[in-house]
């Protein structure tokens, strides 16, 4: 502030923004105070500009009102809770002993206390550097991954025999089984091969194995615990010819399709090797590494949640020259259950039937009655699958919500998913309640998924998801304005300045421009991608028995995302024609065949990259020519 | 109840600068008046950074469970008020930086949405929504925490404190954001 003798406001010098807030503020010295309050009252200017930022400040605050929570209701109740976290807090840090951290940090304010004005600052930072990395690399595993094995099988099967049933009660277990082609050329390619359900009783030592193949065959059995699998091809009906293989060594070693540590130490124990374990992302790895074994398994491994040691899957790798597998089996529920007569039902015929009888595995046995998830290629679509599709699309569900309609194994459809809040849940389910009886809808909110077992994998076609740089951290979803350096700021700025606009004006012009931009990128791409998944599941093999009124209605769907797409690019070609100068001319480039909905996937997914690179990213401002106009193509071709 | 709040702060001081081990149940109680008083002041600012009414109490209970703590093993607070805001600032960014990677996907997506579905409220109050949305847009991050924390009545040189700049910088902040504030209301 440019105030060097008393009264200086009182002359011709107005006072200029800063000081008019820090003054409101009781900000400013007490001598220029007294200045600034002399010249105020002169000065009808000042007083104006005074006047005005006091009506901002009162903007903002009404502004600020409409944003806060509404008064939250029971305040005492709030802070009675408060007193009793206070005080459960309290008394468990009276517990505790002091910890060392704070006993050395007060040894260390002692020392310093007593030595301190010997050693300069920068000496002593280093030096307590020093200290504090030595003793957190003696004392603690920061450096390590090695962890023993033996210790994590053992505290592994302690959790196991923490979880077994209790008189009375079945545990059930279901398992995901995929196998995982690590050497594809075209990348990794994971296939689902089907689920394994097993039910254990407390009151003998056999299990009901149900094993049910992605196209919803299924096969029963009951095995005994302690022997090994002996009928052997219950995991037949998974597998195809190509996994012989690793059939072959399931036969082999009798294994039981389950992820129990005693299985798992039996395999290892076959073949003679001793167990390693290595602590990986947060997960326990124990590993079995087999040298050369006829079927070709070079290792068996078995993945331990390190918080309270559960086994959370198992998985077989076999590794030759031309091929990587992994045959995985992930736990994806656990349950106790009471043993009520129909699961007491499923064990019946081991009751009846004598030791002697050696043709247990012709027993019929009844199935179990939670249906699975069938893939679309297996299914046909129904006329109450359209239904359900049409009104998720009227609800925008289908526009980059996770929300998925399956068919399921009993015939029923599931239509499952995660949305952001209640009241989006609520307005799903709405749509969903006028279209039939047979639909089930499990709708999550985030906080209610407690590990990815509550949700099913969304049927074969998507497993690949919405490309990452539109679904993850990275997403532009507003323009990066704060820098105001996005390569077509100066552009834009030109554009918008015109003569009687103001700097700020012109500024918040090109914000709303920009946002607009992005937002329609975004938008298009959802729409293309929904396109895409309208092909997926109604695809002409699906649809084959439905009436000419359910194809019209799927019809009217696809219509409806293509009319949003062309509108939407014709708007952004609008917008950036004046942008890129007036020589290229508007008119389309004749292209009026119908695309495909992987080229507007492909299209949108384009104009996202580059409108994420024109507003969103002053890294590329070098190529801002170019790429607008690339820009603009491809608008263009998606609103021909 | 500001004031009030402020004053019941000495007492706080009273505890950690004598250094005597008063009953910590006189500390948690002192702390309890405080946290009744700060509350509404404390959520409202959370509430802006992480936008949901139950995070922003947790986040506020938390950072006073660490004053406790602080206070316990005598550490030295010179501004309680300010130490507040910024733990509970720096558990807010702390909050929404953690927040799983569906959350923000998704939030923009049904953000957008949210707007476009208030066509039933009156035509009044979705222009004022509007004004909103654009004054609050126009803003940036330090320029929205410096007018919140001056409207929460901070000093510039605590609001410095709370978000680790210098009290010139914000002045300027303020200035900066007052004007924006300005021309979105003439617009």
């Amino acid at each position: 502030m440019k105030i060097s003798r008393k009264g200086a406001f009182s002359g011709s010098a107005h006072l200029n923004e800063t000081q008019v807030i820090a003054y409101l503020d009781g900000e400013l010295p007490r001598t220029e105070r007294e200045s600034a309050r002399d010249h105020l009252e002169s000065c009808w200017t000042c007083r104006s500009l005074l006047s005005e930022v006091q009506c901002s400040i009162e903007a903002f605050l009404d502004v600020r009102m409409t944003l806060l929570p509404e008064e939250p209701a029971f305040s005492e109740t709030r802070v009675e809770q408060f007193r009793q976290r206070l005080s459960r807090h309290a008394s468990s840090l009276d517990e505790q002993p002091v910890p060392f951290k704070d006993r050395l940090a007060s040894l260390w304010a002692h020392t310093m206390h007593a030595v301190g004005y010997l050693v300069r600052p920068r000496q002593a930072i280093t030096a307590a550097v020093l200290v504090v990395t030595m003793l957190v690399v003696m004392f603690t595993d920061v450096l390590n991954t090695r962890v023993s094995a033996d210790t994590v099988l053992a505290r592994a099967s302690k959790y196991e025999s923490s979880h077994s049933p209790a008189a009375g009660q079945v545990s059930r277990t279901s398992l995901r089984v995929e196998r995982i082609d690590r050497k594809n050329p075209g990348g990794k390619v994971v296939k689902q091969l089907g689920t394994v359900t097993i039910l254990r009783d407390s009151a003998q030592p056999e299990m009901y194995i149900q094993a049910q193949g992605v196209s919803g065959q299924s096969k029963s059995e009951i095995v005994s615990d302690n022997q090994g699998n002996p009928n052997q091809d219950l995991l037949g009906i998974l597998l195809s010819p190509e996994d012989e293989g690793f059939a072959q060594y399931v036969r082999s070693q009798h294994w039981v399709p389950d992820i129990s540590t005693e299985e798992f130490h039996r395999l290892g124990a076959a073949q003679g090797t001793a167990p390693s374990a290595k602590k990986e992302d947060g997960v326990l790895d124990v590993s079995y590494q087999f040298g050369a074994n006829p079927e070709g398994i070079a290792e068996a491994l078995l993945q331990v949640d390190p918080s309270d040691y559960a086994p959370t899957s198992i998985s077989f790798l076999t590794n030759s020259q031309d091929e990587q597998r992994e045959y995985r089996f992930t736990r994806t529920a656990f349950s106790l259950e009471p043993r009520t007569p129909e699961i007491a039902e499923l064990f019946a015929p081991l009751a009846a039937t004598t030791t002697t009888d050696t043709t247990s595995d012709r027993r019929k046995l009844p199935a179990l009655s939670r249906p699975t998830p069938l893939s679309y290629s297996q299914t046909r679509a129904s006329a109450e699958e359209v239904a359900v599709s049409n009104a998720l699309h009227k609800a925008d569900a289908c526009l980059g919500e996770e929300i998925y309609i399956f068919p399921m194994s009993d015939g029923s459809l599931l239509v499952q998913g995660l949305v952001d809040s209640n009241a989006r849940r609520e307005a799903i389910i709405r749509t969903l309640v006028p279209i039939a009886h047979d639909v089930r809808v499990e709708i999550y909110l985030p906080r209610e998924i407690k590990s990815g077992s509550d949700l099913y994998n969304p049927p074969e076609q998507f497993a690949e998801k919405v490309p990452a740089n539109l679904s993850g951290d990275q997403d532009a979803t507003l323009a990066d304005l704060s820098s105001g350096q996005s390569p077509l700021y100066e552009r834009l700025n030109q554009h918008f300045s015109q003569p009687g606009v103001s700097r700020e004006d012109a500024d918040k012009q090109v914000a709303v421009f920009s946002n607009e931009v992005v937002t329609i990128a975004r938008q298009t791409f959802l729409h293309a991608w929904a396109l895409k998944r309208l092909d997926g599941e109604f695809s002409t093999a699906r649809t084959a028995g439905l009436s000419s009124a359910e194809l019209h209605e799927i019809d009217e769907m696809r219509q409806d995302h293509r009319r949003w797409i062309a509108t939407l690019a014709k708007r952004e070609s609008e917008m950036l024609v004046p942008l890129a100068g007036s020589t290229t001319p508007l008119a389309s480039s004749g292209v009026s065949d119908v695309m495909d909905s992987d080229t507007l996937v492909a299209l949108a997914q384009t104009q996202n990259e580059l409108v994420k690179a024109l507003f969103a990213d002053s890294r590329q401002a070098a190529h801002a020519d170019a790429n607008l106009s690339r820009l603009l193509a491809v608008a263009r071709r998606m609103g021909s | 109840m500001e004031r009030e709040a402020v004053l019941n702060l000495s007492r706080v001081f009273g505890f950690e600068q004598t250094g005597d081990q008063r009953k910590s149940q006189e500390l948690e109680e002192t702390l309890v008046e405080l946290y009744a008083s700060m509350r509404p002041s404390l959520i409202g600012y959370a509430y802006q950074v992480v936008g949901s009414t139950g995070d922003s109490e947790d986040l506020v209970q938390v950072a006073f469970l660490k004053l406790f703590d602080h206070l316990k093993r005598n550490a030295k607070i010179l501004n309680v008020r300010s130490w507040l805001y910024r733990v509970v600032h720096n558990l807010a960014i702390d909050h929404i930086r953690r927040r799983g990677a569906h959350d923000s996907a998704v939030a923009g997506w049904v953000a957008e949405r949210t707007m476009a579905e208030r066509t039933t409220s009156a035509e009044n109050e979705l222009i004022q929504q509007q004004k909103v949305a654009d004054c609050m847009a126009l803003l940036n991050d330090r320029e929205r925490q410096c007018l919140t924390l001056r409207a929460e009545g901070l000093s510039y040189q605590e609001v410095g404190e709370v978000l680790g700049i210098s009290h010139k910088s914000v002045s300027v902040y303020l200035v900066r954001g007052l004007k924006k504030v300005r021309s979105a209301k003439q617009s």
